[in-house]
């Protein structure tokens, strides 16, 4: 990142890795296997941002989500926020006040609110937890206003329901409610509208964008789809099993893709306006689940541009032209391994 | 129209209920039971299939495109109950079929690949295992022919024929989406119905499967009743496009003609709903409100709440929208719409 | 960037209830808002309804036994052996006992070991079912093999050991039903907590449970507050069914002879019935009047728990309303009965 904008990042994450322990290689005994969801993951967010984490399933963008909220332990590397390591947090009251600033929203908008309880229930226990407010008209005003601000009218009513009276838009802005009631600077919103019908994303996507203008949030925006990554943020980032692709400013991107897999990516987005000139997309193979990494790019095997070098040395991350990222030997990268080409050195994401 | 349109009041779609059609439906009509009421998953609709033609049918969840296809199949079942309307294929009417005609009807002439499909694959038993046993079950043939068979019908789809042996979770998504499309095909059905087929699976992959099924179907002929949420897909894929809301069809034309000038604000709104990845990074409105209740729909035209044709500007227009309901006309060659602006 | 500019409140203004799932055709009637809604859900099906009234008649014949009663449940002034009369409904036995008030007072017995049983096992059970399958971890490892261990030991020979020790601790009728509910409770609570701990389990993959520690809530507060509610279908579930464990388990251990000989329930019933090998003598009112209640209270239970899958699954739930008319008969019936054929898959 330049220099410049130094002071407005809100949160720099540097080498975030997350490993998850998959058995033994052998019945009794041997090597203990781990899944690599994550390898060495660097960016910054900064005030008021929306960053794009772009990915397939198995590529590790929500597991970076979960981490950075605290569900998970990281195994490597680190988040800080506001100058402070905020996976390394210990202690309730630290974790509640990083909480208190730091807010997720999540995928399944019915699995993410509890059947049992209503809207109401699900927006005052925040105030109630971090403001320590006792129930009253304080926190009923303010219910009734977080209501109002993701556009559920008319509050009284809506306060009331249970969310298997709310259609599936109704409960995602239930759950941006919920987590907009702590004030929060940074919001996680992993996959917000993949699971909506598709005349309603819009909606929740300019709810997104107008929130960020009202209230200056920063967003960490998580999605498989470029198109509306594109459409909300202002930088993407491009993972593929685990390890960070590309990262560039969303046109930029759009324009000129530098990694094979981004290009691949952008190929098979179907193109609603369009009926003519369909590009056939030739990458046969799946994503792999990376448990014992071998040195090589992870991409190899499936990448049109491969070349010899690429099985045999990892390629690291580099800044190929101004604020644009890749990790890719056609550019002008140094390995992971350290050998040949200069250049940044590995995790300046 | 034809006669049997006429005796129901549905209006036929084309006078293609005439010979040609490989499928033809009439005024179909489907109801639930629920604690509330009868919802009308399924009014009056009525469409026909050619041979070797893409039929794409695009709505929102619940608008009922689920449920047509699981009526083609006969497969409504208790509370869902079939209450008006034909299913005829090849002229022959599916709803009157004895248990040994509907047996020939299923899988070998008509197939279903459906939203649940990838989970409808047996965990305990290996997959090749699960096609041989529904190719011997619908064919006279051996276990050994039927396993060359599915073999075939692997490398048809892409699959290395090795991986019979494994275990559905031993698939990616991807792949046991095409096991599933490797079964529908097994019999050679002259028609296939894909209900959300790629919904679950990620960009590049369910852009493999539609290149996929693009290929089977330019090389087998059969004809493809592809019904999704996402009508970007449909658009690059259908022969024709048909657009349900609230268990109505609302608009239906040749893709290309929809592409171009979509009439149904419903439409419009659907076509407004899809970020691009190039061209200018307009803003986008979608559709304001939810989809409608279908227990207890909108008055009128079900869409009017969330029209943002109907504003009460123009009284009389308003009072139709909002007490009448509007039926499908031909407004352009080909091109069907129900609403009240093109009258 | 686009301006986002949305437009006023109203355009995402409340629209009329989707298709609720799981709302129950309102039928209360005489009860409206008193009787919580999963209450009307639980006892909303005939069977249920017919098994919650039965079950009240008897537990009220046993809390009301000393006004319903005849005679005092030990006195020996019958005449000895006699069939059911007027002055003796259900008949004596050869003691002299009248059998209809000892049928009485016996429910009192046998029903307070069941609820006993029935309401301790569901607590034990949550407490450690769902501590052991929310926290995970070591927590749970010690806590399953806990409750491994009391799968493992076989109830009914682990019971009549403890009891032949400990058994003749108890004085009076209230000591020897807890004492004895206290034992059935501690060797058969197990199989309840791995249900709950699975069910905690399933729970707390979910989001929800995420973003309430996402909140900040406390573990404690997550479970008890958020979760268990969840639970409910299966809390009823348990519940019904250890009572019903444990009114068999006293009157097994009863008949075989292992509680207290002194107190009337209907499992001493049945043992002194037997050792009057009432079977030789044909005196069929010693048995099977105590066997009777026995069965109709363990049948009232068990259709009470039918209740409990419309409970937990909201489309089972009855949908009272009337057919939709069929097709014309112009093109023929739906058939039904061809439903029946093999699905597509």
């Amino acid at each position: 990142m330049a220099v410049a904008e130094q002071s407005s990042v809100v949160m720099d994450v540097q080498g975030l890795t997350k490993h998850f322990p998959a058995g033994r290689s052998s019945l009794l005994g041997g090597e203990r296997r781990f899944v690599h969801a994550v390898d060495d993951v660097s960016f910054s967010l900064h005030r008021g941002e929306i960053l794009g984490l772009v990915g397939e399933s198995g590529s590790g963008k929500s597991t970076i989500a979960r981490v950075l909220s605290g569900l998970y332990p990281a195994t490597a590397g680190q988040a800080l926020f506001h100058g402070q390591d905020v996976l390394k947090l210990r202690g309730r009251r630290r974790m509640l006040g990083y909480r208190s600033r730091v807010q997720m929203v999540f995928q399944d908008p019915f699995g993410s609110l509890n059947p049992v309880k209503t809207v109401a229930y699900h927006i005052e226990r925040p105030l109630l937890i971090h403001h320590r407010t006792k129930r009253g008209s304080a926190t009923r005003e303010r219910l009734y206003e977080l209501l109002r601000t993701v556009g559920l009218t008319p509050p009284e009513d809506v306060a009331a329901k249970l969310p298997n009276q709310l259609s599936g838009g109704q409960r995602q802005r239930v759950s941006f409610a919920r987590a907009l009631a702590v004030n929060p600077e940074v919001i996680l919103a992993d996959e917000p509208i993949s699971m909506l019908d598709v005349s309603i994303r819009m909606g929740i996507l300019n709810l997104m964008g107008r929130l960020r203008q009202e209230q200056g949030l920063s967003y960490l925006y998580i999605t498989h789809d470029l198109a509306s990554a594109r459409y909300l943020c202002d930088r993407i980032i491009v993972l593929y099993a685990g390890h960070l692709m590309e990262s560039a400013p969303a046109e930029e991107l759009m324009r000129e893709p530098l990694h094979p897999y981004t290009r691949l990516l952008l190929t098979a987005v179907p193109k609603p306006r369009q009926r003519q000139g369909r590009v056939r997309v030739e990458a046969r193979g799946e994503i792999p689940t990376v448990v014992s990494p071998q040195p090589g790019c992870r991409f190899a095997n499936r990448c049109p541009n491969v070349m010899d070098r690429c099985r045999v040395e990892t390629p690291g991350v580099a800044e190929v032209r101004p604020r644009h990222f890749v990790r890719c030997f056609l550019y002008d990268v140094p390995s992971v391994e350290g050998r040949s080409a200069p250049g940044t050195g590995v995790g300046n994401g | 129209m034809t006669a049997q349109a006429v005796a129901f009041g549905g209006s036929s779609l084309e006078p293609a209920a005439a010979s040609d059609a490989l499928l033809a439906v009439t005024g179909l009509s489907v109801e639930y039971l629920t604690p509330r009421g009868p919802a009308r998953a399924v009014q009056d609709v009525s469409f026909s299939l050619r041979p070797g033609e893409i039929l794409g049918l695009a709505g929102e969840s619940g608008c009922g495109k689920s449920t047509i296809a699981h009526a083609t199949m006969r497969l409504i079942k208790d509370p869902g109950f079939i209450t008006a309307g034909s299913i005829r294929f090849r002229d022959v009417e599916v709803l009157n079929m004895s248990s040994g005609a509907l047996r020939d009807f299923r899988w070998r002439r008509v197939a279903l690949v459906s939203q649940s499909a990838m989970n409808a694959l047996n965990p305990v038993l290996p997959v090749g295992t699960q096609i041989v046993d529904a190719l011997m079950a619908h064919e006279r043939i051996g276990r050994r022919q039927a396993r060359r068979r599915a073999e075939e019908l692997f490398e048809l789809v892409g699959i290395e024929p090795r991986r019979l042996r494994s275990y559905a979770h031993q698939l990616s998504g991807g792949m046991r989406q095409r096991s599933i499309i490797a079964m529908a095909l097994a019999l050679n059905p002259e028609v296939l119905i894909m209900d959300e087929p790629t919904t679950a699976l990620d960009v590049v992959v369910q852009r493999d499967i539609l290149q996929q099924i693009e290929d089977l179907q330019a090389r087998f002929g059969f004809a493809i009743l592809f019904i999704t949420h996402d009508l970007s897909l449909l658009v690059e894929l259908s022969t024709r496009i048909a657009v349900m809301y609230a268990g109505r069809l609302v608009e239906v034309a040749p893709a290309e003609e929809l592409l171009m000038r979509p009439l149904h604000p419903y439409t419009k709104g659907l076509m407004n709903s899809f970020p691009s990845i190039d061209g200018a990074n307009e803003r986008l409105e979608g559709i304001p409100g939810a989809p409608p209740d279908l227990v207890s729909p909108p008055s009128g035209c079900a869409f009017h709440p969330r029209c943002p044709s109907c504003t009460g500007e123009d009284r009389s227009l308003y009072r139709l929208q909002t007490s009448s309901r509007p039926e499908l006309q031909e407004v352009a060659p080909n091109h069907w719409v129900a609403c009240h602006l093109y009258r | 960037m686009t301006q986002f500019v949305e437009p006023a409140a109203g355009a995402d203004a409340l629209v009329p209830d989707p298709i609720a799932a799981g709302q129950v055709v309102s039928s209360t009637g005489r009860f409206g808002a008193i009787v919580p809604r999963w209450v009307r859900t639980l006892f909303g099906t005939r069977l249920s309804l017919i098994g919650l009234i039965i079950f009240v008649l008897i537990v009220l014949s046993a809390i009301f036994a000393p006004l319903i009663a005849t005679h005092a449940p030990s006195d020996m002034n019958g005449p000895l052996g006699a069939a059911p009369s007027w002055s003796h409904p259900f008949g004596t036995n050869d003691a002299g006992q009248d059998i209809f008030s000892q049928t009485l007072y016996g429910g009192r017995f046998s029903l307070a070991v069941g609820v006993m049983v029935g309401l301790a096992v569901t607590v034990l059970a949550i407490l450690v079912g769902m501590i052991a399958g929310y926290v995970g971890g070591w927590l749970d490892d010690a806590l399953s093999m806990l409750m491994n261990v009391f799968l493992i030991l076989p109830g009914l020979p682990l019971l009549i050991v403890v009891l032949a020790y400990i058994g003749h601790a108890a004085d009076g009728p209230v000591a020897a039903s807890a004492l004895m509910a206290t034992v059935i409770t501690v060797t058969g609570w197990a199989w309840g907590g791995r249900v709950m701990r699975a069910q905690t389990m399933s729970l707390r993959g979910r989001d929800f449970v995420d973003a309430a520690i996402i909140n900040g809530e406390s573990t404690i507060h997550i479970v008890f507050r958020d979760v268990l509610p969840n639970m409910l279908a299966l809390i009823v579930n348990t519940v019904i069914l250890s009572t019903m464990g444990g009114i068999l388990a006293e009157t097994s251990l009863n008949y075989l002879g292992f509680g207290d000989m002194t107190q009337v329930t209907w499992g001493t019933m049945l043992f002194y019935a037997q050792s009057q090998s009432v079977l030789f003598t044909h005196e069929w009112w010693c048995f099977v009047f105590p066997g009777c209640a026995i069965a109709l209270t363990v049948m009232s239970m068990i259709l009470m728990n039918n209740g409990v899958d419309a409970l937990a699954n909201p489309r089972l739930r009855k949908v009272r309303a009337p057919k939709p008319a069929r097709m014309q008969p112009a093109i023929g019936p739906v058939s039904s009965a061809a439903g029946s054929l093999e699905t597509a898959e």
